[in-house]
């Protein structure tokens, strides 16, 4: 498939350097940016905790089970002290009035009743719906980052 | 049109201390390049011709785990008004229980009528990958949508679907591999939306699933499940909203690349009331357990939780003044007293936000009290506090942006009579020095006195950055960060310094 995709990269890049009309210019670079903000967003949401902060984050529709996830992230955030959370950005696709944006992401953290510093790493898929011109998670796949 | 992005970056890191505990390598260097095409062009029919690429070369391990050029992502899209016709990466959306995942592959959704609509999808969840052992996952999918009564007074929308999908892996694209795991897996279903002009509400779904977890097992085994939703739903203008959800899923049922809990059962009321034009209160019951026929789970668990918030704006003349106070109550009960996971949380919040002349000032204060009805030992309660605050100054008749942000974190565990106590500070900001050229710069402090023994910890983080943008119309900007972190811990080799110093070009075109 990547054989696949490279061919069809070229063959795009050639028939759109054909053509001549000029209508207007995309800017996927935004989505990109709209895609990372909205994942720093949920992840500063959970570093800095509180029911409220979060709650504020999450879509009323979160799949599959809002009340479930909201719980076991808060026991989460309970029993972990975040001691910082970067990103990186794979992938941002937008349909309609979603969005999935692929992440991996690297934490560091403390674990009450053990001494020391953690660190854990994992991709996810973050998907995130447009509410009140607001990103809000409305699911999540992949390794658990909370 | 053809435009894009490209911006390439070398960084330096260089750790002291314990190096595994960070994510950087000691005296290391690594580049990152990507680049961002995209072409848009306008074909007959109302047809828009666009793409989207994104590929990257780096050789940072944390960010990629081979040297070559990677494509990150690419799409190309022919669509317009009624019909799509999609290449690449993408985002499949069908119903919940059935497929709402990003896939790599081909994906058409036409409008045949107003009444009829279809998708389809055909397309790979992953491609192989024999270090770890994964087949290529293949997805193939159909939803049809027919939408019925368009010109009733009754209904403003009133829609039927059905759907199916078929996840399996493709076990010769991995040739001679007898331990990779072959799944099989097919939901299919129907699903509803109707409202109605009155604020009358109505969805559903109802799926059924199929699995096998591994087709090439000797023992292949077949589980099948079903899952089903509903909720209606009462809207009287923008007062009230009244909406219930009834949720059941299977123990058995199955969704590869939809969304489901499995092994539930949940009833779910959420009323929203403008009680007035400056308050608006919220009340949610959740009430869900799990533990059904075929269950593997041992022991039935119980949550039932309340959630009630109110929202002010009291001030008429200061829209920006607001404050939420909020009530969370969740009993879990468990009917195993030898496996017991019964307990109660209770969270009170109260959060204000305001503006200060042109200051954007904002507190908050939570109280979580978790009572370990099974073991009371882990009873505990917590306080949280944070503040903050963010302005424009003038300095030197240049714009300063401050914002700053404080938070304090107190547990108190029955088990234990130390307080656990933990208070961070960050501050960061933008100087514009000259027009060209700005100033960033942040500090983050974290200091946790904690109960236990050798848990306390100490972070001290800084970071400064100059970014200098070209002169032109592509916003060529060419930016110098450095960054020092200090991590202390109490236990032993704990402590570590991370320096990192990165260099960064980007260039729109």
């Amino acid at each position: 498939m990547r054989n696949f995709k490279q061919n069809l990269l070229f063959v795009i890049l050639g028939i759109v350097l054909f053509c001549s009309t000029v209508f207007a210019v995309i800017d996927d670079q935004q989505e990109q940016e709209i895609g990372k903000a909205a994942v720093n967003q949920v992840f500063s949401a959970y570093s800095n905790y509180s029911l409220g902060g979060f709650d504020a984050v999450v879509s009323d529709g979160f799949m599959p089970l809002r009340s479930e996830f909201m719980n076991r992230v808060d026991v989460s955030a309970i029993n972990q002290q975040t001691v910082e959370f970067n990103v990186s950005i794979d992938q941002v696709l937008v349909s309609e009035q979603k969005m999935s944006v692929m992440c991996k992401w690297y934490k560091k953290f403390t674990v009450s009743g053990i001494p020391g510093q953690q660190k854990n790493q994992g991709s996810s898929e973050l998907i995130f719906k447009l509410e009140d011109e607001q990103w809000k998670l409305i699911s999540i796949s992949g390794d658990n980052p909370f | 049109m053809i435009s894009g992005r490209f911006s390439t970056q070398v960084e330096f890191t260089n750790v002291s201390g314990n190096q595994a505990k960070s994510f950087y390598q000691d005296n290391n260097e690594d580049y990152q390049t990507d680049l961002n095409i995209n072409l848009f062009e306008k074909l007959s029919n109302g047809y828009q011709l666009q793409s989207q690429s994104a590929l990257r070369k780096t050789d940072n391990s944390r960010v990629e785990n081979t040297r070559d050029v990677k494509i990150k992502q690419f799409n190309l899209s022919a669509r317009n008004e009624d019909n799509l016709f999609e290449l690449g990466d993408f985002y499949a959306d069908f119903s919940q229980f059935v497929m709402g995942s990003s896939l790599e592959g081909a994906n058409a959704q036409m409008k045949f009528s107003d009444a009829l609509e279809l998708k389809t999808v055909a397309a790979r969840k992953y491609e192989s990958d024999s270090a770890a052992g994964l087949f290529q996952r293949d997805v193939a999918g159909l939803k049809a949508d027919n939408f019925l009564f368009e010109d009733s007074d009754m209904f403003s929308l009133f829609r039927l679907g059905a759907q199916g999908v078929s996840v399996q892996d493709d076990s010769s694209t991995i040739p001679d591999n007898s331990s990779s795991v072959d799944l099989n897996n097919s939901v299919y279903g129907i699903d509803g939306e109707m409202r109605m002009q009155n604020g009358t509400s109505l969805l559903f779904e109802l799926a059924r699933s199929r699995y096998i977890s591994d087709d090439d097992a000797v023992s292949r085994n077949l589980s099948s499940g079903m899952a089903f939703r509903v909720q209606p739903g009462f809207r009287y203008e923008d007062w009230f909203n009244l909406k219930y959800l009834y949720y059941y899923v299977q123990p058995e049922f199955y969704s590869e690349v939809g969304s489901a809990s499995s092994d539930k059962i949940q009833h779910q009321v959420v009323a929203d009331l403008r009680l007035s034009e400056k308050n608006v209160l919220s009340l949610t019951e959740n009430l869900y357990w799990n533990y059904l026929d075929d269950s593997n789970q041992t022991k039935r668990t119980t949550n039932n939780e309340q959630y009630i918030a109110l929202t002010t704006r009291p001030f008429e003349d200061n829209k920006n003044f607001s404050v939420r106070t909020y009530v969370n109550h969740l009993d879990r009960d468990s009917d195993d007293l030898g496996n017991s996971a019964e307990a109660t949380t209770s969270t009170y919040g109260l959060s204000l936000n305001t503006r200060i002349s042109e200051a954007s000032v904002g507190v908050f204060f939570e109280h979580r009290y978790f009572d370990d009805k099974a073991a009371g030992a882990n009873t505990e309660s917590f306080q949280r506090f944070g503040s903050n605050f963010s302005r424009d100054f003038n300095v030197f008749k240049r714009r300063l942006y401050l914002a700053a942000n404080y938070s304090m974190d107190a547990r108190d565990t029955r088990n234990d009579e130390n307080l656990s106590l933990s208070n961070g500070l960050s501050v960061s900001g933008r100087y514009e020095i000259s027009d060209p050229l700005n100033f960033n710069f942040g500090h983050n402090l974290m200091i946790a006195d904690n109960a236990g023994p050798m848990e306390d910890y100490y972070t001290n983080k800084t970071y400064g950055e100059l970014a200098y943008k070209l002169k032109g119309e592509r916003n060529g900007v060419i930016s110098t960060r450095a960054e020092i972190n200090n991590y202390l811990y109490d236990a032993n080799d704990g402590d570590y310094q991370e320096k990192r110093f990165v260099v960064k070009f980007s260039s729109n075109f």
